[in-house]
């Protein structure tokens, strides 16, 4: 019994001094800084796989697994997304019913601006993604909105993220209540959740590369710069937030809407951890 | 304090051997770990634990292989809570807590605990 | 042992980790991680069981009234867990089996269900609590 005494004793003392330690990345609002927490993910991924360069993780697990990166290679020398592209292109150039397309939307006519979004809205307060966008343009010119995770929405995307290859992501948090929704993203991904008490983190961070059965989580630095993907499980293209749904799920959560506001968050801290690195989307994975 | 060690001792005794009856033989329930170790839709514990049985197939690495469990816990009794919530160590362990979050039932687990425990 | 009385000395200065250590959910979820449902152990000096509330709530007569009781116990409290935004993916799933169940009069099996899914709610809002000071210790710090 002394030896449990001694043990919860010292790691009492362990988890308060951690939490010292810890409060200098930032749990409030006063206090995070999202430079810092990038400079901090990049360097956790340095120490890690010291072999890596950080531009690399715009390849996912391919940055880190060596044996799965030769099969991948060979996937994109025919890459599975190419009709997707193709199909999106036509998409994205046709005309609305009142003679708009989405063109007249965004900044220069929609292309090579990937690396802006997840945008903050000032006058909304909110999180504005790139399939938002693309939609809330749609129903602004009297034309139906798409399904939000597959289909005809991330083939614009991947359309639009093609156009903006090798751009580097420029996501800007202008004030406190963009730096709200950032901490807000920040701590749902390092949050223990669901039956299985997993945070995104646990499998993206803490496991990533190693072996659960015969998949190697995939690192969190650079996340985002290959969406749209292909995913061989998928069979299809389909968006980011159809993986965070997938994701969550997989916590047993209940999970949430795609687009909620939790996941745009989400979207915003996880591509602000990506600037610096460029937009290689759409890609192929597993 | 001494009094809490000695009934948490006593218990544990009563409830080994209860256990034992309710489950039938030691083979059976070291049957039945196997089942829920390895089972995907069980335990699952070979999606992130390796371990020396030639059933195993697609093993992880994302936690230590299961080995030298006899030494590494001489009292089986905190092998179970290990597995009941490996959190309660280590709040940042990625383990499920299998007992805590009702992953696994008690029955399951004390099972888990013998089939592992030959390790 | 003066060195882990010194340590001690310092925890209990710091905070109050050395009560929490003790708190009675620390001595329930301890002994019962040890020993499973139905081991009793001793705490502050009196005597308690390791069963679950919903445990014993399920094992009351199976009838109308109380299969009844612990749906809407269950009810309530997978409110309380969503609210939280700490749901598990079959705590719903418990609840309207335990519903139809209760409907066709298969009160044991209604309260059994409803015992589960309340068990699910209540310690998803126990994880929703140790996640408020918690998450910030995953993440990577700046050296």
């Amino acid at each position: 019994m002394k030896i449990i005494k001694t043990t919860l004793l010292a790691m009492s003392v362990a988890a308060l001094s951690q939490t010292a330690m810890a409060a200098k990345t930032g749990a409030t609002l006063s206090t995070v800084d999202p430079e810092a927490d990038r400079i901090a993910l990049q360097e956790y991924m340095k120490d890690r796989f010291p072999d890596t360069p950080v531009s690399e993780y715009v390849n996912g697990i391919y940055a880190v697994d060596a044996a799965s990166r030769a099969q991948w290679e060979e996937i994109e020398e025919f890459p599975p997304y190419e009709l997707d592209l193709e199909e999106g292109e036509e998409l994205f150039n046709e005309q609305f019913a009142n003679g708009k397309s989405l063109a007249d939307c965004f900044d220069n006519g929609g292309e090579g601006i990937r690396q802006n979004y997840p945008m903050w809205n000032d006058e909304r307060k909110t999180v504005v993604t790139l399939e938002m966008a693309i939609n809330e343009c749609r129903l602004q010119n009297g034309e139906k909105p798409y399904g939000w995770k597959k289909g005809p929405i991330a083939k614009v995307s991947a359309y639009m993220a093609y156009t903006s290859r090798g751009n580097e992501f420029v996501i800007d948090i202008p004030n406190d209540d963009a730096k709200a929704a950032y901490l807000d993203g920040k701590k749902f991904f390092y949050t223990k959740r669901g039956q299985l008490n997993l945070s995104c983190a646990d499998c993206h961070l803490t496991g990533t590369n190693r072996l659960v059965r015969a998949d190697r989580p995939s690192p969190a630095l650079g996340h985002s710069t290959h969406f749209p993907v292909v995913r061989s499980k998928w069979g299809n293209i389909g968006t980011i937030h159809r993986r965070y749904e997938g994701c969550h799920r997989d916590s047993r959560s209940e999970f949430l809407k795609v687009q909620s506001e939790t996941y745009r968050n989400l979207e915003y801290f996880q591509t602000y951890m990506s600037n610096g690195l460029v937009v290689n989307g759409p890609g192929s994975r597993k | 304090m001494r009094k809490l060690i000695s009934t948490l001792a006593i218990t544990g005794l009563t409830l080994g051997v209860a256990g034992t009856a309710v489950a039938g033989s030691h083979g059976d329930m070291i049957k039945e770990g196997q089942d829920v170790y390895h089972g995907k839709s069980r335990g699952n514990c070979i999606a992130c634990h390796e371990i020396s049985d030639p059933i195993a197939n697609q093993a992880g690495n994302v936690g230590p292989m299961m080995i030298a469990m006899k030494a590494r816990y001489p009292n089986k009794a905190e092998l179970r809570a290990q597995i009941w919530d490996a959190t309660a160590k280590n709040p940042l362990s990625i383990m499920p807590p299998m007992g805590k979050h009702n992953i696994l039932t008690e029955d399951e687990i004390d099972a888990v605990v013998e089939y592992i425990y030959q390790y | 042992m003066k060195k882990i009385a010194t340590i001690a000395a310092v925890a209990a200065l710091t905070a109050s980790s050395l009560t929490m250590a003790q708190s009675f959910q620390e001595a329930f979820d301890m002994n019962r991680a040890m020993y499973g449902a139905g081991a009793t152990f001793e705490w502050n000096g009196k005597s308690y069981n390791t069963s679950y509330i919903e445990e014993e709530l399920a094992s009351k007569p199976a009838n109308q009234a109380n299969a009844q009781a612990l749906f809407d116990a269950a009810k309530a409290k997978l409110a309380e867990v969503r609210e939280a935004g700490f749901a598990w993916r079959d705590n719903v799933k418990y609840l309207k089996q335990a519903k139809e169940a209760l409907e066709a009069g298969e009160y044991q099996k209604s309260m059994d269900l409803a015992a589960r899914s309340h068990l699910q709610s209540r310690v998803g809002l126990e994880q929703a609590e140790t996640a408020k000071n918690e998450w910030i210790l995953a993440v990577p710090p700046l050296n």
